[in-house]
């Protein structure tokens, strides 16, 4: 499997030195224009920016990812490219895994790097203008408006990151259970697309019903431990997902 | 031994390959012959396991075909499959990091034969360095099977000779080879037995110089006489 | 490699071998190739090239000797009578021919006597 693994990785490597480039230019930027800041706050407006284009990137990097996943995995079952997979002498649960441990390995990175960048940043930007730190009780006061519980701690943001990183896993694993379904046993039918995507929409909705079931059952009583709670059942789910597609695989598909 | 019972493949109401019946020995180059669309392809994806039938049944040794016997079955399909990304290196890299029976020295004296760089990116071959390409690989494994679809389709004559001679080279007493063609001429002299394919049926498994010697009759002949005069190319 | 698709391709080349020997172009005793270089020489199947030898070595044309390969035999007497035999079937495809035009045995004497002068002079 790690033959596999390394190909599967071997395919993304493209995108991510491209986000890799494009978050370097980002953030040479932003610390350049943090290092010249005079006391007018003169690049205010280039740190602003900067910061805001970074965390886009951020985003942006771990929804592509995601994304570019389901698309190679949608050529490998409907090009000819796929050969290069059902040729060789591994079964489709190696297949499928490689797949979907190159997804999750990329998206932990992805994160844990952009998590880790963010920190630095802030902590830049904190030690650099001191008056910041105003703002963000100021933020802070504007969000217990809202909700009063909301207490931002490191736990919480932590568990609030592996909450959506998981998510968006689960997200991508029933996309390719969708995906495969309909490559093997729909293959030529008309309805082809119409009917993966309300498989998808299902599914997701399945998902969401799961969590707020477990949510509201009161298991949780505090917000991280909800969110660890969402990101165990999006964990599972996948690893579900997972199964019955490479069962699905094994039984059907025909490249 | 390949050996496959009443297989059939179904795309819809298509029927590709319609109970096929037949065993491959070893020791022989089999030619499988019919016009395009006659099933060829869709028999050798299933006895490579890339195809799942829809009914019948596809043994390797005596095992249904699937993930084990890849191992021992090497496929070449007709169009290119290799990742674009790819040079000449890293497609045997590829296959050394997969199949067991590779040989990496091997494939570098087939590329050097052939005059293959291996510098050279698989999205920058002309169709008859493709075509040498997946051969070259594809020999380069010493497999017991070895499924050649269409290997001399769209190339030169002086490709077709350098691939005539490297098959011929891995041809062995103990190995099989399944060669598929609608270029008959091609496969005159370098097979010993013919399988005729019609609209997904067998038609049948002919000796090759038997047939001459009995009947005077060629490959050809033979193919003219199933398939009528439209579709010989 | 051109083959006459309805003839055994197996005699087809054994008799270009054949000839090889009887114009000395292969001597007696001179090796020849392994039965898979033969194959890819020619461009034949293993098998037919198999055939081959076990037919040329039936006839006494060639030997083998085990773990050497095979050779021509070093019997000239072999190589003499297989000259006669080939030239002789030369002669009877060219009668063959000639006769099948409609000419007399006289005319056929007298065209290769023609065509002989003419190779002559030039």
């Amino acid at each position: 499997m790690s033959a596999l693994l390394k190909y599967e990785l071997r395919k993304t490597r493209a995108m991510k030195l491209i986000f890799l480039g494009v978050t370097a230019v980002a953030e040479v930027v932003f610390l350049v224009s943090l290092f010249l800041r005079n006391n007018e706050g003169n690049t205010d407006n280039i740190i602003g920016t900067s910061a805001l284009i970074l965390m886009l990137i951020a985003i942006g990097g771990i929804i592509l990812i995601g994304i570019q996943s389901i698309f190679t995995l949608h050529r490998d079952m409907n090009t000819k490219q796929g050969y290069m997979l059902y040729m060789t002498p591994r079964n489709s649960y190696q297949i499928l895994g490689s797949k979907m441990l190159e997804n999750g390995l990329s998206l932990a990175l992805a994160g844990g790097f952009f998590f880790l960048l963010g920190l630095l940043d802030l902590t830049l930007l904190f030690s650099r203008l001191g008056e910041l730190e105003r703002l963000w009780g100021f933020f802070m006061e504007f969000l217990h408006m809202f909700n009063a519980e909301i207490e931002l701690d490191t736990a919480q943001v932590l568990s609030l990151i592996f909450e959506l990183l998981t998510s968006w896993l689960a997200v991508v694993s029933i996309a390719f259970f969708a995906d495969i379904v309909s490559s093997a046993l729909l293959n030529g039918k008309k309805a082809n697309g119409v009917v993966t995507f309300i498989f998808f929409i299902l599914l997701t909705i399945l998902l969401n019903v799961i969590q707020n079931l477990l949510r509201k059952s009161g298991i949780c009583t505090t917000i991280t431990s909800t969110l660890i709670m969402q990101s165990i059942v999006a964990l599972c789910y996948s690893i579900g997902m997972y199964f019955i597609a490479a069962a699905v695989m094994d039984k059907y598909l025909s490249v | 031994m390949i050996t496959s019972k009443n297989l059939t493949k179904k795309f819809g109401t298509k029927v590709a390959v319609d109970s096929v019946s037949l065993t491959l020995e070893p020791g022989h180059i089999y030619a499988m012959l019919g016009p395009n669309g006659s099933g060829k392809t869709t028999w050798m994806k299933m006895a490579a396991a890339l195809m799942k039938p829809t009914s019948g049944e596809i043994l390797f040794n005596g095992n249904p075909v699937g993930v084990e016997s890849r191992k021992q079955i090497a496929y070449m399909s007709t169009e290119p499959y290799f990742y674009s990304w790819m040079s000449i290196k890293d497609v045997g890299r590829y296959y050394q990091d997969f199949f067991m029976d590779f040989s990496p020295e091997k494939y570098e004296s087939l590329l050097r034969k052939m005059e293959l760089e291996p510098s050279m990116k698989t999205r920058a071959l002309s169709s008859g360095m493709m075509a040498k390409l997946k051969i070259a690989v594809t020999m380069a494994r010493n497999a017991r099977i070895y499924l050649l679809d269409e290997p001399f389709n769209g190339i030169d004559l002086l490709a077709r000779d350098e691939i005539r001679a490297c098959i011929l080279q891995e041809a062995a007493a103990d190995n099989i080879l399944v060669l598929s063609s609608h270029l008959v001429e091609e496969m005159e002299a370098i097979s010993d037995q013919a399988i005729f394919i019609k609209n997904g049926k067998l038609v049948e498994v002919r000796d090759l110089e038997e047939m001459r010697t009995e009947e005077q009759i060629s490959m050809a002949d033979r193919y003219r006489a199933i398939y009528g005069h439209a579709e010989v190319e | 490699m051109n083959y006459d698709p309805m003839t055994p391709i197996w005699l087809q080349v054994a008799t270009q071998i054949k000839q090889q020997i009887v114009t000395g172009v292969l001597p007696p005793g001179a090796k020849l190739p392994g039965g898979r270089d033969l194959a890819v020489q020619y461009g034949i199947n293993p098998n037919t090239a198999a055939r081959i030898y076990q037919e040329m070595e039936r006839e006494g044309v060639c030997e083998t000797k085990r773990g050497l390969g095979t050779f021509v035999t070093e019997d000239t007497a072999v190589v003499c009578r297989l000259r006669e035999e080939m030239a002789c079937q030369a002669v009877k495809r060219f009668l063959a021919d000639t006769k099948s035009l409609g000419l007399k045995k006289d005319e056929i004497l007298a065209l290769i006597q023609k065509e002989e002068d003419l190779n002559d002079n030039k």
